[in-house]
């Protein structure tokens, strides 16, 4: 079974979702959320452009209308074992301060009201971890 | 509703739409104010350009009055009064002119403080005062009266005030006066009507244009005319087809004596009704300005070409779905025809991509105009003689591009006047006319414009150069300097020399930010300069940034863009010719060795640095660098050249370009962060999105500064 998620970015202390609820996905098995209010759209993960010297947990940048969308997989960020070449998953696009992020994720499972339903991932530490 | 919610923004946007409007207005007054002061010290006459010039002032009066302006209505108003004096034969001097470019200068200030963000309301009342001392000090000669003229009462009730003191100072004058009607066909009216006015502007002065009522049928629309000529107007003068009458109505009288300034006995008889009609001028005014241009805000249109752009790399995606359809269905019609079908619509797509460009397309003039005016206070100010030529001003440039443009070139054109151009005795002594000449040219090249500052000043001193680079330890003592290295030396951040440093600027000359500020539009800049003969600063930047013309390179299977105007060539690698020396690659070329940096370990990418290049051939080197250090940069193949979409690539991965540059996590500094900006830029979307596959997102590679962070990074590692 999965081994114990690790301290950051992921943090069930710090953030509880807003009134506005998380959105919760899935990666290596295990049910994670990101607070709603920030989410702009889901995509299809259609792969990414490589960029170099960026940290371990970027993998690379995405053109979506015509932004340029910095993206992060989360199993890399979490430490998790990669994806299974091939297998299909998806980005979360956030928007942080007018700049946007990707989150990849194995899919997005659903939206959640209530807080402690689910782990919430710590976004500004994930902001840190990757910039 | 006096608390009206509404109200406010309803201010702001009348704000707005004053702004842009008055700063049309203005901007054709500095031309024509310009064009004044020509004719003026031409000694040509320049009625018409003092007209031309009391019209603008007097539509930018009307604007301000209507839409809530009062300053600058009142400071418009007093200008327009002194104008008026001018129009009526007041005397023309460089005191009022030196006036007059004041005012303009003053009324750019205070619509430049109406902007979102701009400062405090500068005072006008003093410079409005110095109008009004000037308009009541200027001599206007009086005029004769009206006795004896044959002018029908229904016309002469029709003068303004204007046009009889006009009509009084021509009779003076002792101008021929006549009457002409014309019929004008009813459908091209103001054709007619600006044929005649032209017509007569060749022969005299037309005084009032006055419409016949009563006599004619209903039907047909009459104007008299009543004008001025130094000679009886003949009916060749005049189109005659719509000519039906020309009556003299008066005879010249001899040398007429002004009449002391004994005013007219009595009032005159259209007075009231003049000054009534004066009233809604403004209206009318603004009803003839509507114009076939409509104005939007150019965030709109970078929306347009933003879903253009995304909705070429949604067809490109479906034209290569097609393709693979066909590759596996050779046989089918509807595979077929389906290809047809996506080719023609990505055909059409190209084209509405172009014409979402255009439309962002403005002319150059309206930077020229902002150098003219520069130029002009600048001679006003300095002891320089100077004139400004501008060619192609007619020059199209993306609004924005040009918007990023004006800082660096008006720097530009006020080095030209600070460092280039002589003093007049200086000039004289060499034996070059006195006045200094400064050229703004521009012309479009493919997908870039070539702007050309030239002047025919000093040039830059090798000598002055030479010595200010040694004080600064740049060169070693001695050191023998090629001209080509001392134009390289005039970029280098902070460096002036003393024979640079302006006594009229005081600026420490900032050819750095100039260049920095044309490399962010991936432009470049090139000096050319021959000492005692003048300088030329060659500019070359995209149209568009939402077409930068650029090589795609291939390294490791990724694509990358650089920009067409930081590449010198491309070559072809030939194995036998590189050789291993110092831990670098050298090419072996017959016009010198060439260092060598491999993209893939410049980028990171190479699995093992141990696989030597020579062991395979058929590579190829993008030739960047300055003067000093050339270098090629290896890469896989090419894939072609493309017009690409440069978008900024966001603040999340600035921080380990940062690392990668200058091979240190530190706080970025402000300059660094803008190399780095055009080192991360990104293409968005390209001209034939197709051809680069699913990677819409391509790095844009900045060959300088991957030249210089080469080192920090271990390129060769």
């Amino acid at each position: 079974m999965p081994a114990p998620p690790p301290e950051t970015p992921e943090s069930s202390r710090s953030v509880a979702p807003g009134p506005d609820g998380a959105l919760a996905f899935t990666v290596d098995g295990r049910e994670l959320g990101v607070p709603i209010g920030p989410v702009v759209e889901i995509v299809t993960h259609r792969g990414a452009t490589p960029v170099p010297h960026a940290r371990p947990a970027v993998e690379g940048i995405m053109a979506l209308r015509g932004r340029i969308i910095t993206v992060v997989d989360v199993r890399r960020g979490l430490g998790l074992p990669p994806r299974r070449p091939g297998s299909a998953a998806q980005v979360i696009v956030i928007e942080s301060a007018g700049d946007h992020l990707g989150l990849v994720v194995d899919s997005v499972t659903r939206v959640v009201g209530q807080p402690g339903e689910v782990t919430v991932l710590n976004l500004d530490a994930l902001l840190k971890e990757i910039s | 509703m006096p608390d009206d919610p509404t109200e406010r923004p309803e201010k702001e946007r009348s704000g707005r739409d004053f702004v842009a409007e008055a700063e049309e207005i203005l901007d054709a007054l500095t031309d024509d104010l310009r064009e004044l002061e020509t004719a003026f010290s031409a000694g040509r006459p320049h009625h018409e350009l003092i007209n031309a010039v009391f019209r603008e002032v007097h539509s930018l009066k009307g604007f301000a009055g209507l839409l809530g302006f009062p300053q600058i209505a009142s400071l418009s108003h007093a200008l327009e009064d002194l104008l008026s004096r001018l129009r009526l034969g007041g005397a023309l001097d460089g005191t009022v002119l030196d006036l007059l470019h004041d005012t303009l200068d003053a009324l750019l200030g205070a619509v430049r403080d109406l902007r979102p963000g701009a400062g405090v309301l500068r005072d006008l009342g003093p410079l409005r005062d110095r109008l009004r001392r000037a308009a009541s000090s200027s001599g206007v000669p009086e005029g004769v009266g009206l006795e004896g003229l044959d002018l029908p009462g229904s016309i002469r009730a029709a003068l303004t005030e204007h046009e009889e003191r006009r009509l009084r100072a021509l009779r003076a004058q002792g101008r021929r006066l006549s009457l002409v009607r014309v019929r004008p066909h009813p459908q091209s009216l103001e054709k007619h009507l600006q044929e005649v006015a032209r017509r007569i502007a060749e022969a005299g002065e037309l005084i009032s244009t006055v419409p016949v009522v009563g006599e004619e049928e209903v039907t047909a629309i009459a104007f008299d005319l009543l004008v001025a000529s130094p000679r009886p107007l003949l009916a060749a003068d005049l189109p005659e087809e719509i000519v039906v009458r020309i009556r003299e109505i008066d005879t010249p009288r001899a040398a007429a004596a002004p009449t002391g300034g004994t005013p007219p006995a009595g009032a005159p008889p259209g007075d009231a009704s003049a000054s009534a009609a004066q009233g809604v001028e403004g209206f009318e005014d603004l009803a003839a300005s509507s114009s076939p241009l409509l104005r939007v805000p150019v965030r709109r249109l970078d929306d347009v070409l933003v879903q253009v752009a995304d909705l070429s790399i949604a067809v490109a995606t479906l034209e290569r779905g097609v393709r693979a359809l066909r590759e596996r269905h050779t046989d089918d019609r509807l595979a077929r025809d389906l290809g047809l079908q996506v080719v023609g619509v990505l055909k059409r797509l190209r084209s509405l991509q172009r014409s979402a460009i255009e439309a962002r397309l403005v002319p150059l003039e309206q930077v020229f105009r902002k150098v003219g005016r520069m130029v002009a206070r600048a001679a006003r100010t300095s002891r320089k003689e100077v004139e400004l030529h501008t060619l192609g001003a007619h020059t199209e440039i993306d609004k924005s591009v040009m918007d990023a443009l004006t800082p660096p070139l008006m720097h530009l054109v006020a080095n030209a006047l600070d460092h280039g151009i002589e003093s007049p005795e200086e000039r004289e002594r060499a034996s070059k006319p006195r006045r200094g000449r400064v050229v703004l040219s521009a012309f479009r090249k493919g997908a870039s414009v070539v702007i050309d500052v030239i002047d025919d000043g000093r040039g830059i001193g090798l000598e002055g150069v030479r010595g200010a680079a040694e004080a600064r330890g740049l060169v070693g003592p001695g050191h023998e300097m090629t001209s080509e290295e001392a134009h390289e030396m005039i970029f280098r951040p902070g460096f002036s020399t003393a024979a640079m440093v302006s006594d009229v600027s005081g600026r420490g000359v900032g050819m750095d930010v100039v260049r920095r500020s044309i490399k962010a539009l991936k432009g470049t800049i090139v000096v050319r300069s021959v000492e005692g003969q003048g300088t030329t600063l060659t500019v070359t930047v995209p149209i568009s940034l939402a077409m930068v013309p650029a090589i795609i390179v291939r390294s490791r299977g990724q694509r990358f863009a650089i920009p067409l105007a930081s590449i010198r060539e491309n070559v072809r690698l030939d194995a036998a010719r590189v050789r291993v020396k110092d831990g670098g690659e050298i090419f072996e070329r017959p016009e010198g060795p060439l260092p060598l940096l491999r993209l893939d370990r410049l980028l990171g990418q190479a699995a093992s640095a141990a696989s030597a290049m020579t062991s395979d051939g058929g590579r190829y080197a993008v030739v960047a660098g300055g003067e000093k250090r050339t270098v090629g940069i290896v890469v896989d193949g090419f894939v072609g050249r493309r017009e690409v979409v440069v978008k900024p690539i966001g603040r999340f991965l600035l921080g380990e370009i940062e690392w990668f540059l200058t091979g240190a996590r530190s706080v970025p500094e402000p300059d660094r962060v803008l190399a780095t900006v055009m080192f991360t830029d990104i293409v968005g979307s390209t001209e034939r999105a197709t051809e680069l596959g699913d990677a819409a997102a391509v790095l844009v590679l900045d060959p300088e500064a991957l030249i210089a962070g080469g080192g920090n990074a271990g390129a060769t590692s």
